[in-house]
């Protein structure tokens, strides 16, 4: 029986046996092949690379400090000198959000690499030595982690640690893990024992070559899906975070930082929420619809749906 | 099946354990003092050390970490979570009292994650590649992708300054009586929405693959109109998988409580958890993430269970 | 009618108050509206009702209704009858003997005498959780009841502040001696028997608290029926509420919103809250060691600007810690000019020179104080602080820690610069003068400093804060406080910023209320709608 994860990823889908270069072409080829027949995953890329080009370059374009306080001119709404408008201290909105998506995105990426590295690891590990006392020992601490749902772990470590940009980010590493290892862990398993691992074994390659060469390889597909739909979870998660007071701590512009210090004056200024609101918003739906995109591409069962 | 049962019972036990040994350790090893709590809030400056220590041996802090851990699991098994260090009143029964608020937000949240999310998903399936799949499926996005809090908060402004037909936050009892349901219904619909969008993206997906079977194509080509088909036949087999995302969409609604109960000041055990992280309430938050692990690990044992009732084709190993 | 004037109403208002509880049970108005349920929006939850446990004002404001006091502090601090009819204290300032009304009953029908006020102290001496053990066992000898209507308490050791700090303090508002075998802290938040206005009806922890109005009042019965306290953490709720008109009353109105509240009908009233907003700066360690760095921060931070625009302008800036118009206020002591361009020339002078980056060195060390803060509204402040020391150079690391970690965190000196409050738990008491300088002064680390200079002055300032407590004159004692203060700021041992009112939004139709020191008291208020 397949357990639905956190993302609703399908563990244990067996990819068939490739190799780095077969991998490379048909990633590029799957994934243009879906993004080309579905607009909406087609403008979410689009957007995402927008929004990233805004990230690396908007600080650059539109120099104002998104710091400099002025206080006789705060809560103003949008207008030719302040486009976005200023916040509760007077500082210009939209210099916070281009300096924001940095951080956010950077949060968010960052967030969701940690998890996908370090449950890479763990899900190649278990696997690889599946069955052994390490394999069940690890798998229980992931069952310890399932126990705790949704943002609650993340709430958790982030408590634990308190609240900096680094804790947020490890908070959000660690709130990865267990889904990520879940599912690379069932991809090694139906590899084990396939011909191409056994025969590497048997030309004495160690584990770690092994590992490296053949099983990462093989689990990529899911891997990706999953890093990109957890790159969704984790700006949402960090925003949560945000509103609980743990998240990435003033003056930082970060976007779930923005949007919780927004609550404060949603009456005298709504503007104020809506911009890191839609901007998180956004995001998240743009990294959810290129990630279905992407899980489409990687579903063998889609291929059954693409020819019914 | 028996077998299967037990063993799966078996193994809550130390997850159960796990979780609350993980939270007892991280806890006491963080930085922050819990005793600062029995001091008054007006002078932090004003306790002496001597009291200090002497409030701290009182509440049992300057024992040996061991001591304490030790203490507290003898204390779980007896359902004695200890004393909240703020609120002086037993965990286990601040417990008690909030959990039937929690569970009942959460069963109307997933009641209205179904009703919203399994027509849609299904719509979606049979009319798959339309504009109203594609809406259908945007809107379903739409609901996992905004933050929960900040629709918690559009939401209550929107009933409580332009269309005042339910009162904007707070509680008024059980949801079983006709003001505690109105109390529950805007924090049940901020929880429901993202639940809905999950839902009706895994019943589209489940319906498709239904639908791709090989009985339906036989009861298609057999002539049967497209209404039985789908309802007859596509519809029953494609609920079983989802009957599988209702044990975990009930975990993410307990997660989801944990902020929508704060916004719209629902005093469920969600909001009794956060102000004890917040409050370094060492008893507080070892017992509601004991009671949250509990209740999560149960649901998802309880939804296998059920799913083994209703699809005989599932094998227990 | 703007703030100032209202600021006036609400001490004219005090003061009647003052009058209408000095003399007999004021005559109540038989014309205003009975009856109705007044619905409080309050800022947090309330997880005490037992004021003889740690309490602050969230929960003092909710609970101290269903108490009296044994003694009132009117507007000016000064002692007014309540519960004691009179009291007399002996030459020598160690025996203190009450006269007690003798027509007042518990809500449960047990009669207030002179036994249940000794079972009400004693309560304090015997059980160690209680907030006020210590100092009750330090200063109190013995309590005996004289005969049903008299006590009398005889002191260990002189308390210059005794009748203030201790006889009305909201620690000995008694409650029934029947309900008192059964209390501990483990029933904070369980209902009992006190004399107050209006009676226990339920209490749903996170959620509210209940009380309902006392027919037989000694005051006579208050004209509200009900009171609900709704514990609502998210203050933008209180917006939607008020707006919404499903509560009355908010005890703490989001500051933004209030031209908006009060375009809407509302009426928005200020009440002064004794207690002081400051920055406090650690002397023993760190950037902040340096005299010059703190005499350059004070002059860095433009805190009028902070009060004009985030905090509404509601707040008064301080001149030396303590709010004027109360007893311990001195004009002589110095106070403290907003002028960043001598901030810059201080930290010039002490060779912290600004770099390419903005930021000041001196020896290669960026100037980089670690900037500790409490979370909610400090943390606002101090956002506001942080960019205007970055303006002259000084680049604060800033840190927001934890409800539960930040409190231990300043007592350990773990910061170089922290954004903070102090009330007086007994606002009377502060006015009246007997606020302790040990509450009062130990802000800044001083004890542990290793400077010779700064040690002398923490020998000085403990020299005061004896000679403080133990001056009955209340001129003397000012004279000394004085002295403190200007070691204060003649140190830069801190930076006393405002003195901020409470400010409440109720509903045009809820009339009559009062403040009792900081916080409403509904016994005359009344719905008319």
């Amino acid at each position: 029986m397949t357990e639905p994860t956190r993302t609703g990823v399908s563990e244990g889908a067996a990819a068939p046996p490739e190799t780095v270069r077969d991998l490379r072409m048909s990633l590029r080829y799957r994934f243009w092949r879906e993004i080309r027949g579905n607009r909406m995953a087609l403008a979410s890329t689009i957007y995402l690379v927008l929004i990233v080009l805004v990230a690396i370059f908007g600080p650059l374009a539109y120099d104002v400090d998104p710091r400099l306080q002025s206080l006789a001119s705060r809560l103003q709404p949008p207008s030719w000198e302040h486009p976005f408008g200023t916040d509760q201290f007077g500082r210009d909105v939209l210099a916070r959000m281009l300096h924001g998506a940095r951080i956010s995105l950077f949060v968010g990426f960052a967030g969701a690499l940690g998890g996908v590295v370090f449950g890479t690891i763990l899900g190649l590990a278990t696997g690889f030595w599946g069955g052994t006392w390490f394999d069940h020992l690890a798998m229980r601490l992931v069952d310890v982690m399932y126990a705790f749902p949704g943002i609650l772990l993340a709430i958790l470590i982030a408590a634990i640690l308190g609240p900096s940009l680094f804790n947020v980010i490890v908070a959000l590493s660690i709130w990865g893990i267990p889904t990520l290892s879940r599912i690379v862990r069932g991809v090694v398993l139906s590899l084990r024992e396939q011909e191409f691992v056994v025969a590497s074994r048997a030309v004495g390659a160690g584990p770690a070559r092994i590992m490296a060469r053949h099983l990462v390889v093989n689990a990529v597909g899911p891997i990706i899906v999953y890093a990109t739909l957890s790159v969704a979870g984790s700006i949402l998660t960090a925003a949560g975070l945000g509103f609980l007071g743990l998240g990435v701590p003033p003056p930082n512009p970060e976007w779930g930082a923005m949007l919780s210090d927004a609550r404060a004056v949603v009456f005298r200024a709504p503007y104020l929420s809506y911009f890191p609101g839609a901007a998180i918003f956004l995001t998240v739906l743009a990294v959810n619809f290129v990630g279905d995109a992407l899980r489409d591409a990687f579903d063998p069962r889609s291929e059954v749906r693409r020819m019914s | 099946m028996t077998a299967y049962l037990v063993k799966r019972l078996l193994m809550v036990v130390p997850t159960v354990w796990g979780a609350v040994t993980l939270v007892f350790l991280a806890i006491h090893l963080a930085p922050g003092d819990p005793i600062s709590l029995y001091i008054p809030a007006d002078f932090p400056v004003n306790a002496s050390e001597e009291r200090i220590q002497e409030l701290r041996a009182r509440v049992g802090l300057d024992r040996p970490l061991y001591e304490q851990y030790l203490s507290f699991l003898a204390g779980v098994v007896q359902f004695d979570l200890g004393t909240s260090l703020q609120h002086r009143t037993p965990v286990s029964e601040a417990i008690l009292e909030r959990l039937p608020r929690t569970l009942e937000l959460g069963l109307l949240s997933l009641a209205i994650a179904v009703a919203l999310g399994v027509p849609i998903g299904v719509l979606s399936a049979i009319r798959r590649g339309s504009l109203l799949d594609n809406v259908a499926m945007s809107v379903a996005l739409f609901g996992v992708s905004i933050p929960n809090f900040w629709l918690g908060i559009l939401l209550m402004q929107l009933v409580g300054l332009y269309w005042p037909i339910l009162p904007p936050s707070g509680f008024g009892g059980s949801i079983l009586t006709l003001d505690g349901l109105r109390f529950a219904l805007l924090p049940a619909i901020t929880i429901g929405i993202s639940g809905a969008g999950g839902l009706a993206r895994y019943t589209r997906s489940s319906m498709l693959d239904v639908l791709n079977e090989d009985y339906v194509r036989t009861a298609r080509s057999k002539g049967l109109s497209d209404r039985v088909v789908v309802y007859k036949h596509a519809m029953r087999n494609a609920l079983i998988p989802i009957v599988t995302l209702l044990g975990l969409s009930f975990g993410s609604m307990l997660s989801g409580a944990v902020i929508v109960e704060t916004v719209f000041g629902w005093p469920g055990i969600g909001r009794y958890l956060v102000t004890g992280i917040q409050n370094r309430d060492f008893p507080v938050v070892q017992g509601a993430v004991l009671v949250i692990a509990v209740g999560f690990v149960l649901a998802n044992l309880l939804t296998d269970v059920v799913y083994g009732f209703i699809d005989p084709r599932i094998r227990y190993d | 009618m703007n703030r100032s004037q209202l600021a006036r109403t609400i001490l004219l208002a005090l003061t009647a108050l003052a009058v209408a509880f000095a003399g007999t049970a004021a005559a109540q108005s038989t014309s205003v509206p009975q009856g109705g349920t007044l619905t409080i929006a309050w800022p947090e939850a309330v997880n005490n009702l037992d004021l003889a446990y740690i309490a602050g004002w969230v929960a003092f404001g909710a609970a101290h209704h269903l108490t009296d006091p044994l003694i009132l502090l009117d507007a000016e601090g000064q002692p007014q009858p309540s519960l004691a009819q009179s009291w007399e204290v002996s030459d020598d300032n160690m025996v203190y003997t009450l006269h007690l009304r003798d027509d007042v009953t518990f809500h449960d029908g047990v009669r207030f005498d002179a036994e249940a006020v000794r079972a009400n102290i004693q309560r304090t001496l015997d059980d160690p959780d209680t907030m006020q053990h210590e100092r009750f066992t330090n200063t109190i000898g013995s309590v005996e009841v004289v005969d049903d209507f008299t006590v009398r308490i005889t002191l260990k050791e002189l308390d210059a502040s005794f009748l203030h700090d201790v006889l009305a303090h909201w620690q000995v508002r008694p409650i029934s001696p029947a309900d008192i075998p059964n209390r501990s802290a483990a029933t904070m938040t369980e209902g009992y028997a006190g004399t107050g206005p209006f009676k226990f009806e339920s209490f749903v922890a996170d959620d509210s608290f209940v009380v309902v109005k006392n027919e037989n009042y000694w005051r006579g019965a208050p004209n509200i029926d009900r009171v609900v306290f709704r514990f609502l953490p998210e203050l933008s709720v209180h917006t939607v509420e008020l707006l919404a008109g499903s509560v009355d009353v908010s005890t703490s109105p989001i500051l933004d919103d209030v031209p908006l509240l009060e375009a809407r009908g509302l009426q928005i009233v200020t009440a002064p809250a004794v207690g002081v907003n400051m920055l406090t700066m650690n002397v023993s360690r760190g950037f902040t060691a340096e005299l010059a760095v703190r005499q350059a921060i004070r002059h860095a931070v433009n805190r009028q600007e902070i009060v004009d625009s985030v905090l509404g302008g509601f707040p008064s800036l301080s001149r030396a810690g303590v709010p004027e118009g109360t007893a311990l206020y001195s004009e002589s002591v110095s106070t403290v000019e907003y002028d960043p361009e001598l901030a810059g020339r201080i930290l010039d002078e002490a060779g912290w020179l600004m770099g390419a980056d903005g930021v000041r060195y001196r020896d290669g060390v960026a100037l980089r104080p670690q900037f500790l803060n409490p979370p909610g509204a400090h943390a606002a402040n101090a956002e506001i602080v942080q960019e205007q020391l970055r303006l002259v150079g000084i680049d604060t690391r800033f840190e927001v820690a934890e409800g539960g970690t930040y409190g231990p965190r300043w007592r350990e000196g773990d910061y170089e610069l922290s954004m903070t409050a102090q009330g007086g738990t007994n606002w009377g008491s502060f006015i009246g003068g007997s606020v302790h300088p040990d509450d009062f002064w130990t802000v800044n680390q001083i004890r542990f400093s290793e400077d010779p200079e700064l040690l002398a002055v923490a020998d000085e300032l403990r020299e005061i804060i004896g000679e403080a407590r133990s001056t009955v004159d209340l001129e003397e004692r000012r004279a000394a406080w004085a002295r403190g203060q200007q070691l204060f700021q003649d140190y830069a041992l801190t930076y006393w910023l405002w003195h901020a009112p409470t400010v409440t939004a109720l509903q045009p139709w809820v009339k009559g209320y009062d403040f009792y020191t900081r916080t409403l008291f509904l016994h005359d208020a009344y719905i008319e709608r």
